[in-house]
């Protein structure tokens, strides 16, 4: 394994050349996400084979090498490659790993752990047919709620849905960038389907990314002043004589354990939630295809990663026999955009939601929409626009 | 101290140096002083000791054990067992060197 | 200037705030704890170099919130996972590990054995008390056998791991066992698992009074320390004597080196 040399860290917002020369190039779903993490600086990356994304990791294994002060570990297993990661990124690295359903699962603990300590880093759960091993080599869109969910407990995490190769690229530096901002684990939602396929990504020249805030002798969590529970703290780093004390037992802004104070852990938890909830403007994002933002529709379809793709040329069928059809994409996923599925739902007669689980996202959109439906494929198959098509027109 | 110094023997069960000399590895304290606060009365360096200068005082109560006093600090070596074993660093041995 | 090594000295080591600690009266973590500074203090080294690593349990303890220094208090068994991501981003950090024996041998016993083989360049220092202490003294993979634990209520029917043998299997570069009975021997296989490369481990013998000893026999801190002077054989001796002669002792020393 390579060793990292101490590496210069710029704070906020700033603009670095790409890795790759600019231009076309043709990629694989996964390829893109590992060239995406390359893009955003990853110079940290644990991780273990896992159908279908150990592409990911073996491409970073190959690229690392000829690119100095980046690490990389294959680890004993997926609880390993989380906690290494967790571990670098308090080193100062900017972190990532990379797994499917079954390894997603054994991260969880370690997630929670992440989310508690307010450690930045990116992990790609790349979707496969469940439950447990299922079809390693399908793809389906099971993890939703897990996604959300699956660390326990209480706290706001952020997940994005790539729908192609070129979002594998950019929406990977937007983990990477969401995660140094708001200190959060920030999790990549793609699917088998999005993993394997090949398409074009474009290069530019630059890339624009976000360094963590450090400011020494500054508490590292919570947030000191009362009223401030929404600020992210900045984050040092060991070996910065900080003497910091990190732990994932309930703690007080300087990390002192605060096992019995009830008053401790509702600041806690109220800043793990509001820290992300109350700056929508800066992570929320959404796609509006063949649809105005204000137009009234018959059907609207909502729809993310894959099956996404497959509603669009649904939408578009139906545009093009005189329904006036649009797609709402939802890009960030989590945390879920109220705001934009009630103001589109409320003017829309009909509201489909296409996905391949039985209804995971359909839940959160009925919150708003009661009366809208799913399509659901959930046989390891792709979702196709005939399937879309098939439930729309019986409607 | 070597054999051919020695002189006498006291009621410690100890050799003295002879008149004139004194022993080359004997060290004294400043002071001992044990940590009320976080002491918690395991009594392990008063079982450690090798020179019977500390005691359980069993006239006296903190409230949960006898606390443990320095009832021969003149006979401290400085060997610091009761430093290296207590489980609490309540006990400190002051010294020179 | 104090003595290095002696309580004056270390206690600049710590954070007095968090005194008294929390470990019961006679606690061979706090033992340990000591231990681990006063080499750290022999050795010359600064607390600012330092990362501690530790997991869940009272072994966990040693390091957090005691040591004034940084220190990663992770999930259970999992420290040396976490303490891998830090050493191999920035190798200028002294890493040291530190957990108790279900913690490092149990949940987290698939990392340590791949934290050997990998030779990665950190100290692993286990506090073996053979008990899960902090929730209430259930057995362990080190629990000797016939123990009473709070899950072996009629004996413990499994024979313990020997850890030491298991880590210089898994390619360790230097492996010793001490016990805090044998408090200066114990000190100076820290310094020397603390200044070797590579993956070094020191397993430590700790004696848990209230929920190992009172279940078995030895009800003081004092009687625990002197059973520990009984069963423990240097292994140069050890090597001496019979299998039967060995029966019920423990082999200190240094394994490997």
């Amino acid at each position: 394994m390579m060793t990292a040399t101490t590496a210069e860290k710029p704070m906020g917002w700033h603009t670095i050349a790409s890795v790759l020369a600019p231009g076309p190039y043709l990629m694989q779903g996964d390829e893109a996400c590992a060239e995406g993490a390359i893009a955003a600086g990853c110079n940290y990356y644990a991780g273990y084979p896992i159908t279908p994304a150990s592409e990911i990791m073996e491409h970073i294994a190959r690229r690392f090498r000829a690119l100095p002060g980046r690490v990389f570990a294959q680890m004993e297993d997926e609880i390993a490659s989380i906690g290494s990661v967790v571990g670098a990124s308090w080193a100062g690295a900017r972190a990532m790993t990379a797994t499917s359903g079954p390894g997603f699962s054994l991260m969880m603990e370690n997630l929670a752990y992440a989310i508690m300590t307010e450690t930045p880093l990116v992990i790609v759960d790349v979707q496969r047919a469940g439950p447990s091993t299922g079809q390693a080599t399908r793809p389906s869109q099971g993890d939703v709620m897990q996604a959300r969910y699956g660390a326990g407990s209480d706290y706001e995490i952020i997940v994005l849905t790539p729908w192609s190769a070129a979002e594998m690229y950019s929406e990977t530096i937007r983990a990477f960038n969401l995660a140094e901002r708001f200190r959060v684990p920030v999790i990549v939602l793609a699917d088998e389907g999005i993993g394997h396929l090949r398409e074009r990504v474009q290069i530019g020249p630059e890339t624009r990314l976000y360094g963590r805030v450090r400011a020494a002798g500054a508490a590292p969590f919570v947030a000191e002043a009362s009223g401030a529970m929404d600020a992210v703290p900045p984050m040092p780093a060991f070996g910065d004589g900080e003497r910091l004390m990190v732990t994932g037992s309930t703690h007080d802004p300087r990390g002192y354990r605060r096992t019995s104070e009830a008053d401790a852990q509702a600041a806690l938890v109220d800043h793990l939630t509001r820290k992300v909830s109350e700056h929508r403007d800066e992570y929320a994002r959404v796609e509006r295809l063949l649809m105005d933002e204000d137009e009234e529709l018959d059907l609207l379809l909502v729809s993310f990663g894959f099956s996404a793709r497959s509603a669009y040329a649904a939408a578009q069928e139906l545009r093009s026999e005189g329904t006036r059809a649009g797609l709402l994409r939802l890009c960030t996923l989590w945390p879920f955009d109220d705001d934009a599925i009630r103001a589109a739902t409320a003017r829309a007669r009909r509201v489909l939601v296409p996905e391949m689980n039985r209804g995971q996202v359909l839940r959160e959109v009925q919150r708003h929409a009661p009366a809208a439906r799913g399509c659901n494929r959930t046989d390891g198959e792709g979702i196709t626009p005939d399937d879309i098509l098939a439930v729309a027109r019986k409607w | 101290m070597t054999p051919q110094d020695s002189g006498a023997v006291d009621d410690s069960g100890m050799e003295q140096p002879a008149p004139g000399t004194r022993a080359v590895a004997h060290r004294t304290p400043l002071r001992i002083v044990i940590n009320a606060d976080w002491c918690k009365g395991c009594y392990i360096c008063v079982s450690v000791c090798p020179r019977d200068v500390l005691a359980i005082d069993q006239g006296a109560w903190t409230g949960s054990f006898h606390p443990v006093v320095v009832a021969q600090a003149e006979r401290c070596t400085v060997c610091r067992n009761c430093e290296l074993l207590c489980p609490d660093l309540a006990i400190e041995v002051l010294s020179e060197a | 200037m104090q003595t290095a090594g002696s309580n004056a000295s270390i206690k600049r080591m710590v954070r007095t705030e968090s005194f008294p600690t929390p470990f019961c009266p006679g606690c061979g973590h706090g033992i340990l704890m000591g231990a681990i500074l006063r080499a750290i203090d022999h050795l010359g080294w600064n607390m600012d170099e330092m990362l501690f690593v530790s997991g869940i349990g009272c072994g966990g303890w040693i390091p957090s919130p005691h040591y004034a220094a940084d220190t990663l208090h992770v999930t259970h068994g999992r420290p040396i996972a976490f303490a891998t991501g830090a050493k191999l981003f920035n190798p200028d950090l002294k890493v040291v590990v530190i957990g108790g024996d279900g913690d490092i041998a149990s949940i987290g016993g698939n990392h340590l054995i791949h934290g050997a083989r990998r030779n990665i360049d950190l100290t692993v220092i286990c506090a073996n008390n053979g008990v899960y202490g902090m929730t209430g003294g259930q057995v362990t993979p080190t629990t000797p056998q016939g123990a009473r634990t709070m899950t072996t209520p009629e004996g413990n029917p499994d024979a313990p791991f020997d850890l030491c043998q298991l880590v210089v299997a898994a390619g360790a570069r230097y492996v010793a066992r001490q016990s805090v009975f044998h408090i200066r021997q114990l000190i100076r296989v820290i310094e020397t698992a603390l200044q070797h490369p590579g993956f070094s481990f020191v397993e430590a013998l700790t004696p848990c009074p209230v929920q190992y000893g009172r279940r078995n026999a030895l009800t003081t801190p004092v009687a625990m320390l002197s059973e520990l002077k009984e069963r423990c054989v240097p292994l140069t001796r050890a090597r001496t004597m019979t299998r039967e002669q060995l029966a019920g002792k423990v082999i200190v020393g240094e394994f490997i080196k």
